[in-house]
């Protein structure tokens, strides 16, 4: 029998209608739309992994669907993330409100901790592997924004925080593969958004006479971006199928879990490159500016890439770890 | 937002079933070469004709996997298949004997055919003994299938005369039998896919030529068959007169989503991949990509089983598919370095024949704007 990952359609549908009243507000900055929060919140939308007892599917719907109307929704934070540390600590009832992971240096700092000045708590993660639960308002020094126009805060563990809690020396590991993964879904969902944009766009404009739609450079254009953003779906598909029948045992992550949100942060890494090259040129002018909501979409999906990492050591560790395989890369890519 | 994307297809995991196979069929491999039956070649599933080879690969079990076994075939689903083909074209293996017949013969057959022709075509199709080639493109059609001019002319008989030219019909000079696309009525500009059928033609008919076409590579696998008043039975049409376009169409799912649609230079990657100057990031990009187009091809092999038709996911894969193996080459023609000696042969194949990657089975301009149809951008 050969399990297939599949998102659940009835969970779907009822996100869409939620997130369907897209108010593109026009502005620079994405500020957490609080109503549209604590509706989810009422729902259970924003717990289901650390709570409703669902898994990555359910998740990824949330996530994805979110990213795709370019919706400040900060479930990778507070439930994948934040809420999966407070479980590791033994304090899951904590989690109410808004609360976002910060996994901090030796000196106690995390410089940039997207939505920690909108956050109630923060769970700060420390790098001898303890975990301590700080209000917001004591954690975040100092905010800014980011190129998404998200509120980051940079936190600091304060000096009287006490012990805290000790966790599995592991969990710093298994907290950046769950970001990691999370992030993939969310950029493939704002992938699918400005695709969507510019698809709406291409056939509404006019020029020559024409819809931009009548042009075959810009149908290959939507064509090509379609085709990337649809191998990347594939790839963060298959990681969280992993996931989902691999769950992290007690030694941390499985080598072929980890193997597979790696190729799925390089696949949809470049995927982005061509997917927003592709949807702004057809967007034209337009689409560059904040008035437009392609920018809304495709703005956190640069910022989200960024926290991947430096994608290329990914990409090198990938080949590393083949060419040190005996056999063919073929089998250590099968295997 | 109006969303116009296609719904992804599920995610296929392989489970323990699949991977026995999958040691299986490596395990039969290495005994081969190591018997010496084969060399990994790229392009083997267009240019490593061995019938020999696909006879003993069908006595494994390993072609004609989708033919159900009341017509001597092993009744395997197309995800075994999907597995044991790229298992195949991982390892070079020489496959292009039964390679369409297994591919999509079968599948017309099975979808199409009469209960004669099934029983008389299918057991050769499921031993690896009957081989195909498919006449389809013309010196005058190639992208614009729809416009072909072979003739197939009814007579009083109700046997058929054939006459036209096919061209680019690879193992026509070696096949037994052709597929061939004809106009069985005039051509109507009104419905340009209406009255076109497809017969089961054998090869030593007379009236029938076949003249080779010789690739830059030196090998030769592409023909001219040319069909100057060929009379065949009544029994030769496939299903029912005037259906061939559907036909033609069904069969280009499973044309489209192979493994061999980015694995014709994998070969290359296994022989050069490891050099002095691999750049590791550059390797593990590749490797990223060709899961990621695995598990996208494989999710279409489920799909099919299923009974889906996943069109554009098809497309999407052969677009981005083919391109993949093209940079493959490109890379590592550019990384190697002979110093005085001479080029590995794969290296050498691997430039010479991946013009045609992105050209056979629906050219990268077709399939995006095949994309483009189903995104809504294109009528």
């Amino acid at each position: 029998m050969t399990v297939l990952f599949d998102a659940d359609r009835d969970l779907t549908a009822l996100v869409a209608d939620l997130l369907a009243t897209t108010q593109h507000t026009s502005e620079w900055r994405s500020d957490l739309d609080r109503g549209l929060w604590d509706q989810l919140a009422e729902l259970g939308l924003t717990t289901l992994l650390s709570q409703q007892g669902a898994g990555w599917a359910e998740a990824a719907v949330l996530l994805e669907a979110a990213a795709s109307h370019g919706r400040a929704v900060p479930t990778t934070e507070h439930d994948i993330l934040a809420g999966w540390l407070l479980e590791a600590a033994g304090e899951h009832d904590r989690l109410e409100g808004l609360v976002v992971p910060a996994t901090v240096d030796a000196a106690g700092g995390a410089p940039v901790v997207p939505w920690a000045p909108r956050a109630d708590h923060v769970v700060i993660l420390s790098p001898d592997a303890w975990v301590h639960l700080v209000p917001g308002s004591f954690a975040v020094r100092t905010e800014h924004t980011d190129l998404a126009g998200r509120p980051c805060g940079a936190v600091l563990l304060p000096a009287g925080a006490g012990p805290g809690t000790p966790v599995p020396a592991h969990t710093a590991q298994v907290l950046l593969l769950r970001r990691r993964l999370a992030r993939c879904v969310e950029i493939t969902g704002a992938m699918r958004g400005a695709v969507d944009l510019a698809v709406a766009y291409a056939g509404e404009r006019q020029q020559f006479g024409r819809p931009l739609t009548a042009f075959q450079a810009v149908q290959h254009l939507l064509a090509d971006a379609a085709a990337e953003q649809a191998l990347a779906a594939a790839a963060t598909r298959t990681a969280l199928g992993l996931v989902e029948v691999h769950a992290a045992g007690p030694d941390g992550v499985t080598p072929d879990v980890a193997r597979a949100v790696t190729i799925g942060c390089s696949v949809v890494s470049r995927a982005l490159g061509t997917v927003s090259r592709n949807t702004h040129q057809v967007l034209g002018a337009m689409g560059t500016t904040v008035e437009h909501s392609l920018q809304a979409v495709l703005r956190p999906a640069l910022a989200w890439r960024a926290e991947l990492g430096d994608v290329v050591a990914l990409e090198r560790s990938l080949g590393k770890a083949a060419l040190a395989h005996h056999g063919r890369l073929w089998d250590w890519l099968t295997g | 937002m109006k969303q116009t994307l296609p719904r992804p297809l599920p995610a296929v995991l392989e489970d323990d079933h699949l991977r026995r196979l999958r040691t299986e069929v490596r395990a039969f491999l290495v005994e081969e070469r190591t018997l010496g039956r084969f060399e990994p070649r790229v392009n083997s599933w267009m240019d490593g004709w061995d019938p020999e080879f696909s006879r003993h690969l069908a006595e494994q079990g390993y072609a004609g996997m989708t033919v159900p076994p009341e017509y001597g075939g092993a009744g395997r689903t197309f995800l075994e298949r999907y597995v044991v083909t790229e298992e195949l074209l991982a390892a070079g293996a020489p496959v292009a004997a039964h390679w369409f017949a297994d591919r999509q013969v079968a599948p017309a057959l099975l979808a199409s055919g009469t209960d004669e022709q099934r029983t008389q075509l299918l057991p050769g199709i499921g031993s690896g003994t009957l081989s195909f080639a498919i006449g389809m493109s013309e010196p005058d059609s190639g992208s614009d299938l729809a416009s072909v001019r072979t003739r197939a002319a009814r007579l009083d008989d109700s046997s058929w005369s054939l006459s036209g030219t096919k061209v680019w019909t690879s193992g026509a000079h070696r096949a037994d039998r052709l597929l061939l696309l004809a106009r069985t009525a005039p051509r109507d500009p009104e419905s340009r896919h209406a009255g076109l059928s497809q017969f089961v033609v054998d090869l030593a008919t007379r009236g029938i030529v076949v003249r080779p076409v010789v690739s830059m590579d030196g090998e030769h696998h592409f023909n001219e068959v040319v069909m100057d008043s060929a009379v065949v039975p009544a029994s030769c049409l496939l299903g029912v007169e005037g259906e061939g376009w559907k036909q033609v169409t069904a069969e280009l799912g499973f044309e489209r989503s192979g493994p061999e649609r980015f694995m014709s230079a994998h070969p290359l990657l296994e022989e050069t991949g490891r050099g002095p100057s691999t750049d590791a990031s550059e390797l593990g990009r590749t490797l990223a990509r060709t899961q990621a187009l695995r598990g996208l091809s494989m999710s279409v092999a489920a799909a099919i089983t299923d009974g889906a038709d996943p069109r554009v996911h098809a497309s999407y894969i052969k677009l981005l598919g083919t391109q993949h193996e093209q940079e493959l080459v490109e890379t590592a023609s550019l990384t190697a370095d002979h110093g005085a000696g001479v080029p590995p042969p794969n290296l050498v194949r691997g430039l010479l024949t991946r013009p045609t990657y992105s050209l056979r089975g629906g050219t990268n301009e077709v399939l995006r704007n095949i994309i483009a149809r189903e995104i809504g951008v294109r009528r």
